[in-house]
């Protein structure tokens, strides 16, 4: 079975932190409906496509701006290949 | 032929349509009018008096269960879809089961009308259906809410607040059963049993049941606790924090009912305001489990 690459863990990492045990499914979700491929295949330019969508769907679950941009910015770290030091790998 | 499945609630609008004809229609008991020192026609104005809080409280459970099983269908094939479909069928067996006897005592009334001698019968069948609810609804919510902390490996269980649990259940415990003994002993044993019976068959099957309430009510808070994901642990708070409150709303009610529901010496006036503020508890935790379940279902659509 083919394992999940690094770029969808380190997804999961960041999304983790606010959308906790519903975060798989979540990250699923998006690249399903707005990438049409595997979640386990997506990679670092997929992450940059995805980002607008995603703001859109967090900012539908709060009202909190800070939080979401706070969130955004550590998908666009990933994207441009920054690695936050701070998520650990599952 | 495919068989015909009523939404949850279509049931409540069915059972309170039931529950109104037979309150209404059936004649009340002498007994009580005489105990209670009422006409006819002021005991249906109490009654209906009553059933509007109740509506709206057997409203909220049967809401709550629908949002609850709404949210489970969405997790299907994850780690929690299980722990939620049995919260939600402990709930759903919590929204039948406080709406039921509402059905069967005013049937058993009639029968006691019309033959006193079956007074004892019916006041017996409606402790035990009582008891029966509690039993089952909390016993699943418990398994539910188990099998919710053991799907998260981070979540551990807290020392302090066990310590704080056991002191707690302790002191209800005690108090609980001196008090069903008491009024036993010094009322006219509205139990209608002997002290063995009703230690072996109400009093410690009550506190198990209640147990296991308190036990699924602080695994929520457990959970609510040390759960992951800032906008997650958001919407989870309100269904635990409704969940706490409804089930210490449910124990206390069933303290209350079991313990003074056949004093007469307090006033209506008095029983009418605890009735409603009780109500108002219930309806409260009812409407943030509904609330937070909602928000928790969002997660999963956006």
């Amino acid at each position: 079975m083919e394992q999940p690459n690094n770029v969808y863990w380190e997804l999961v990492g960041i999304t983790n932190r606010y959308l906790g045990p519903a975060t798989e499914r979540f990250i699923d979700r998006q690249v399903q409906n707005h990438l049409n491929k595997d979640s386990k295949d997506i990679t670092k330019k997929d992450v940059g496509e995805l980002t607008d969508w995603i703001r859109g769907a967090v900012s539908l679950l709060t009202d909190n701006e800070k939080l979401v941009e706070e969130y955004i910015d550590q998908l666009r770290h990933l994207s441009q290949g920054q690695r936050n030091p701070s998520i650990k790998r599952q | 032929m495919s068989g015909i499945k009523l939404s949850p609630m279509r049931w409540f609008a069915i059972l309170f349509v039931a529950v109104c004809i037979l309150t209404l229609a059936l004649p009340a008991d002498p007994q009580t009018l005489k105990t209670l020192h009422l006409s006819t026609t002021t005991y249906r104005i109490i009654i209906v008096c009553l059933l509007i809080p109740e509506a709206l409280l057997w409203y909220s459970v049967f809401y709550a269960y629908t949002k609850l099983q709404e949210y489970s269908r969405y997790l299907d094939g994850s780690k929690e879809h299980r722990a939620f479909q049995r919260i939600s069928l402990g709930m759903g067996a919590l929204a039948f089961g406080l709406v039921i006897p509402s059905v069967v005592s005013p049937l058993l009334n009639y029968v006691v009308i019309h033959n006193e001698g079956f007074r004892a019968t019916a006041n017996i069948i409606e402790h035990y259906l009582s008891l029966v609810v509690a039993l089952i609804s909390f016993s699943i919510l418990r398994g539910g809410s188990q099998q919710l902390i053991s799907s998260n490996r981070s979540i551990k269980g807290n020392l302090l607040g066990m310590r704080l649990f056991a002191i707690f259940f302790i002191v209800l415990a005690v108090f609980f059963s001196y008090t069903a003994i008491h009024t036993r002993r010094v009322g006219h044993n509205p139990y209608y049993m002997s002290l063995f019976p009703l230690m072996v068959t109400i009093i410690i099957p009550y506190l198990y049941a209640w147990f296991e309430g308190l036990i699924s009510a602080y695994n929520f808070r457990i959970y609510s606790k040390y759960v992951k994901g800032v906008l997650y642990k958001q919407a989870f708070f309100l269904l635990s924090l409704g969940m706490v409150i409804t089930v210490l709303g449910f124990i206390f009610v069933q303290f209350i009912t079991s313990t003074y529901g056949a004093r007469t010496d307090e006033s209506l006036g008095f029983i009418l305001v605890l009735v409603y503020l009780l109500l108002a508890i219930l309806i409260t935790g009812l409407g943030l489990m509904a609330w937070g379940t909602k928000k928790l279902k969002k997660i999963e659509e956006v």
